[in-house]
């Protein structure tokens, strides 16, 4: 049944296109007038009054507006309330009365009509595509620092149901290995209080494997100790974090006792603020130097925690031992916003002394078996040495050697270091992969504080991705929403796999193409190069659809060889 | 879209949270909060959602389009179940009373209420001035603002005939400022930051007369940049010369004591951002970057840095003190040469000076209780200063943490 509900809008639409000559234009069509179906009010007391009469399934058309007036908003409103019906826009305000203002009325009311007919011939070609499967209601958390720790504990707080996995024998991460953390200078156990886990299924001493998209869902490879087990989830959060690059033998570290990294000393530091005697453990005068393997042309990225976290114990090894000196050597500090720059004025006016080293060739430690000085080489001959007994070098973070695997079998993408990519910068969180989400220091060097917030964000976003209404996945139809392959015209030529971003189209045994559904995104891509136009995307509209829209016959085809 | 003519209390639902700010921070937090069945009202000052990011022609680190990805949050918004914008209104005070906090807000009336017009026409037809514009929805240049008919003040005699030609009554051609104090569950403050006028007093003595057309606030010159695309060679706003040499002045009034003491966070990569452009829209300019440090923490920024430098940006680290149109022509800049330590001046044709966003705070109600305002949650540049990735994160986050601690108490109270 064809019903097409004409908007009057109040009245000024029916004035340009009188309600009966549109109705005599469109024979067969069930021409119901409604004065504003933008309005909630009014677009209710229409459908109440005509729900009676409309079978199931109707066909309905809504010749109102364009879609960016009002037009979304009406057919939005008929939408929500009878979700199985099929409804189509006809923009026969902004696409013909408007236009053809100073045309004949005739002429304008045929053109309405031609507008409405086209709608319905749309909706008689095609149906509503179908939405995505319904997902799994089950979230894995992989990694169990304080991102993951966040994100899992969020979304058990928000009553979706959730696995953690953390391969170490306890949750903490990082946070077992820090003392007190920026930028409340707080205990990283507090934390670790804040962030429950009641009611997440967590597994300790648990590494997955790998992580393949099957039907729909996540399945992930779990393996304990000798037990392995698959389980299939609706949504992935990836918080597998980073790990410290070491300083290798970079500034007689190794060899020279007294050369220790930023992260011994904080190890150190804490040590002291728990109650161990600090006579001859801490140092008198301290050099640090940053950017150690960092920013340079192997590892061409700003780790973004190492200049605070060096000032953090710059002021915590001021605090325990004031006469003490510090000296930190940087090519630039990095500490952007409001609570870092405070911080970093506290160090300066606490008398850490800050020293621009452009290069940090010019920098050379020195001693015999135990570090005694620093010499820096200016770049106009003369030299600066800074009495010392103890260099700590600041090395960045670089992404755990599990990320690569992950990513690979997750076909999500990494930058060149192998931290995971999202989609920078309105989305950032969100993977390549669909239920996928990326916080924490595996996605980019993260304060402890700032790993929390990107557990809690995407454990926001997996919650809203489970809530998001899908049709189950035995109700799509065997041609749904992806695009298919007509085989009889399919020469296997394989322009469609190598076109295919999404790794959906593939060459089976019979040498013609196939489309996983799951995989496919409805981009087209197969369709544009297929020169045998067997690859068809049931969204969009084909030549056939277009002529019945036009209302003319198809003209002759030309055969495709 | 919420019309002004229908804000009351009784319209809102009593767990409404009040997100004060419709940029990207304001827009993350009500889409979030509304996908976890927490209805919103996002009060936003200007015409159109989208905030400072709307503002921009692009985005880094991937230099794509600023627009899209804000104009689909804007349209998200809009059409959300969950979200009621109000547009052309501010939160003028907050007060509280019991466990729940009273919001104040002042909607600037509009002569036609967006909310309300069909964008029908009728207004149109019976106008003997022709005062009022019919722009097509889907073909004008500024989609982030609502369809809706627009009148030019200009031609408007005030005769009334629209206000009785509208079928709906959005049309009242002496709109009054409308404040109501609504009762709202909580509010969070997403209210972004702003950039210093021109007239700023303490500005104008150190960076020359700070109202010469050569020399650019950083979104000042985004949009001149944007505009002026079309054209091949970039001229100068003065003199219409073509532009050889053009600096970027960072930390301009931040990381001051006499200014703002922090550091805004966005302005090395938006600097870097600019110029890069700059090169690739005409290669043989001559571009530099004053900087005190360059920073570039965030994912894929140092990569886009060096990837500035190779391309021939110079860097010089080095805060100028002075900067002044000069008598020679152009803009005289001066600046301690970091090689030599000693003073000296160039000269060029367009100045940026960059820096110096400072955080807007929302205000309190007269005579509200003190500290009454701590019941604002802050989210975004106005709680610590955030790039478009950061306002996102932290807009999630925040409406994370309210929905876990309204569970929380209300378990509690049960």
């Amino acid at each position: 049944m064809k019903v097409c509900l004409f908007c009057t809008c109040m009245g000024t639409l029916s004035a340009a296109l009188p309600e009966n000559a549109l109705r005599s234009a469109l024979p067969g069509v069930r021409l119901v007038t409604a004065k504003r179906l933008c309005h909630t009010d009014s677009c209710h007391e229409t459908l109440n009054a005509l729900s009676e009469s409309l079978p199931p399934h109707a066909r309905v058309v809504v010749a109102a507006c364009s879609h960016g007036a009002r037009g979304a908003q009406a057919t939005g409103c008929i939408k929500k309330t009878f979700t199985n019906l099929s409804v189509e826009l006809a923009d026969i305000r902004e696409g013909c009365a408007w236009p053809s203002a100073g045309a004949d009325e005739k002429d304008r009311t045929a053109q309405a009509a031609s507008l409405i007919r086209m709608a319905f011939a749309h909706l008689e070609q095609r149906d509503e595509v179908p939405p995505l499967p319904d997902p799994e209601r089950r979230v894995l958390v992989v990694g169990g620092g304080p991102a993951g720790m966040a994100a899992a504990s969020t979304l058990a707080g928000l009553g979706v149901p959730v696995t953690l996995a953390e391969r170490r024998p306890a949750t903490g991460g990082m946070l077992n290995q820090l003392g007190r953390l920026f930028p409340l200078m707080n205990e990283a156990q507090e934390v670790d209080a804040e962030l429950p886990l009641n009611g997440v299924d967590v597994l300790t001493g648990t590494t997955v494997s790998a992580i393949r998209r099957e039907k729909g869902a996540w399945v992930a490879g779990l393996a304990r100790g000798e037990e392995k087990l698959e389980e299939r989830f609706g949504a992935v959060v990836l918080a597998v974090g980073a790990q410290p690059v070491l300083p290798g033998k970079k500034f007689g570290s190794g060899t020279l006792k007294g050369v220790i990294s930023q992260m011994e000393l904080d190890t150190l530091l804490s040590a002291v603020e728990r109650g161990a005697k600090s006579a001859g453990l801490l140092p008198t005068r301290a050099v640090f130097i940053q950017c150690v393997n960092a920013r340079s042309d192997e590892a061409p990225y700003c780790s973004s925690i190492c200049c605070p976290t060096a000032v953090k114990n710059a002021l915590r090894l001021k605090e325990l031992a004031p006469e003490a000196s510090v000296t930190v050597l940087h090519r630039q500090m990095v500490m952007p916003g409001v609570r870092l720059e405070e911080m970093y004025r506290r160090a300066m006016k606490n008398g850490v002394r800050f020293l621009h080293v452009d290069d940090l060739g010019a920098v050379h430690v020195e001693g015999e078996d135990v570090v005694q000085s620093v010499r820096i080489a200016s770049a106009d001959g003369s030299t600066e040495r800074i009495e010392a007994d103890c260099v700590a070098c600041s090395t960045p973070l670089r992404p755990q050697p599990a990320a690569a695997r992950l990513a690979e079998g997750m076909g999500l993408r990494t930058d060149g270091m192998g931290f995971f990519l999202g989609h920078e910068p309105a989305h950032p969180l969100e993977s390549d992969g669909e239920g996928v989400f990326i916080c924490g220091s595996a996605r980019w060097p993260s304060f402890v504080h700032q790993a929390v917030e990107q557990g809690r964000a995407a454990a926001v976003l997996a919650a809203r991705f489970l809530n998001e209404r899908r049709m189950p996945m035995d109700e799509i139809p065997e041609h749904g929403p992806a695009a298919f392959i007509r085989k009889e015209l399919c020469s296997g030529c394989g322009r469609c796999v190598q076109a295919c971003p999404h790794g959906a189209c593939s060459l089976g045994d019979d040498r013609r193409c196939a489309v996983d559904a799951e995989l496919c995104r409805r981009c087209g891509s197969c369709a544009a190069v297929c020169p045998c136009r067997a690859a068809v995307l049931p969204s969009a509209p084909s030549a056939r659809e277009i002529m019945a829209a036009l209302g003319t016959k198809p003209a002759l085809q030309r055969r495709p060889s | 879209m919420l019309s002004s003519q229908h804000l009351s209390p009784e319209q809102l639902s009593p767990r409404t949270v009040l997100v004060a700010g419709g940029g990207v921070a304001g827009m993350q937090v009500a889409l979030s909060l509304a996908a976890l069945d927490v209805p919103v009202l996002l009060v936003e000052r200007n015409a159109h959602l989208g905030g400072q990011v709307m503002r921009l022609d692009k985005v880094y680190p991937t230099d794509h389009c600023a627009f899209c990805p804000t104009w689909s949050m804007a349209r998200a918004c809009f059409e959300a179940p969950g979200v009621q914008v109000l547009l052309h209104a501010e939160v003028v005070g907050l007060s509280t009373d019991g466990d729940r906090t009273l919001a104040e807000i002042r909607v600037r009336q509009l002569e036609i209420d967006p909310a309300a017009c069909l964008f029908c026409g009728a207004c149109a037809a019976v106008c003997g001035k022709n005062a009022l514009r019919k722009r097509d929805p889907d073909m004008t240049w500024d989609p982030a603002l609502p369809p809706a008919m627009r009148i030019d003040s200009s031609l408007c005699d005030g005769c009334g005939a629209c206000e009785r030609a509208c079928p709906v009554q959005a049309v009242h051609l002496r709109p009054e400022p409308l404040t109501v104090t609504l009762p709202v569950a909580d509010v969070i403050c997403a209210t972004g930051f702003t950039e210093p006028t021109k007239g700023d007093a303490t500005w104008t003595e150190e960076f020359g007369s700070h109202t010469h057309p050569d020399i650019f606030t950083a979104m000042e010159f985004e949009a001149w940049h944007g505009e002026s695309r079309g054209e091949k060679v970039l001229r100068t706003r003065s003199e219409g010369r073509p532009v050889r040499r053009v600096a970027f002045v960072q930390c301009a009034g931040a990381r001051d004591a006499r200014h703002l003491s922090y550091c805004a966070a966005v302005c090395c990569m938006h600097a870097m951002k600019q110029a890069r452009w700059l090169k690739r829209r005409q290669p043989e300019l001559d571009i530099t970057i004053f900087y005190t440090d360059l920073r570039a923490p965030g994912a894929g920024q140092e990569a886009y840095m060096r990837a500035g430098g190779n391309e021939g940006i110079r860097l010089v680290r080095s805060r100028p003190g002075l900067i002044k149109p000069s008598p020679l022509g152009g803009i005289g800049v001066r600046f301690d040469d970091p090689e030599t330590g000693a003073g000296r001046g160039e000269r060029f044709d367009i100045v940026v000076v960059n820096g110096g966003l400072a955080q807007c705070r929302l205000p309190q109600a007269a005579g509200a209780a003190e500290g009454a305002l701590r019941t604002a949650t802050r989210c975004g540049f106005c709680d610590e200063p955030a790039d478009v990735a950061g306002a996102v994160i932290q807009g999630a986050a925040t409406a994370a943490r309210h929905v876990l601690n309204q569970r929380r108490s209300e378990g509690g109270a049960a």
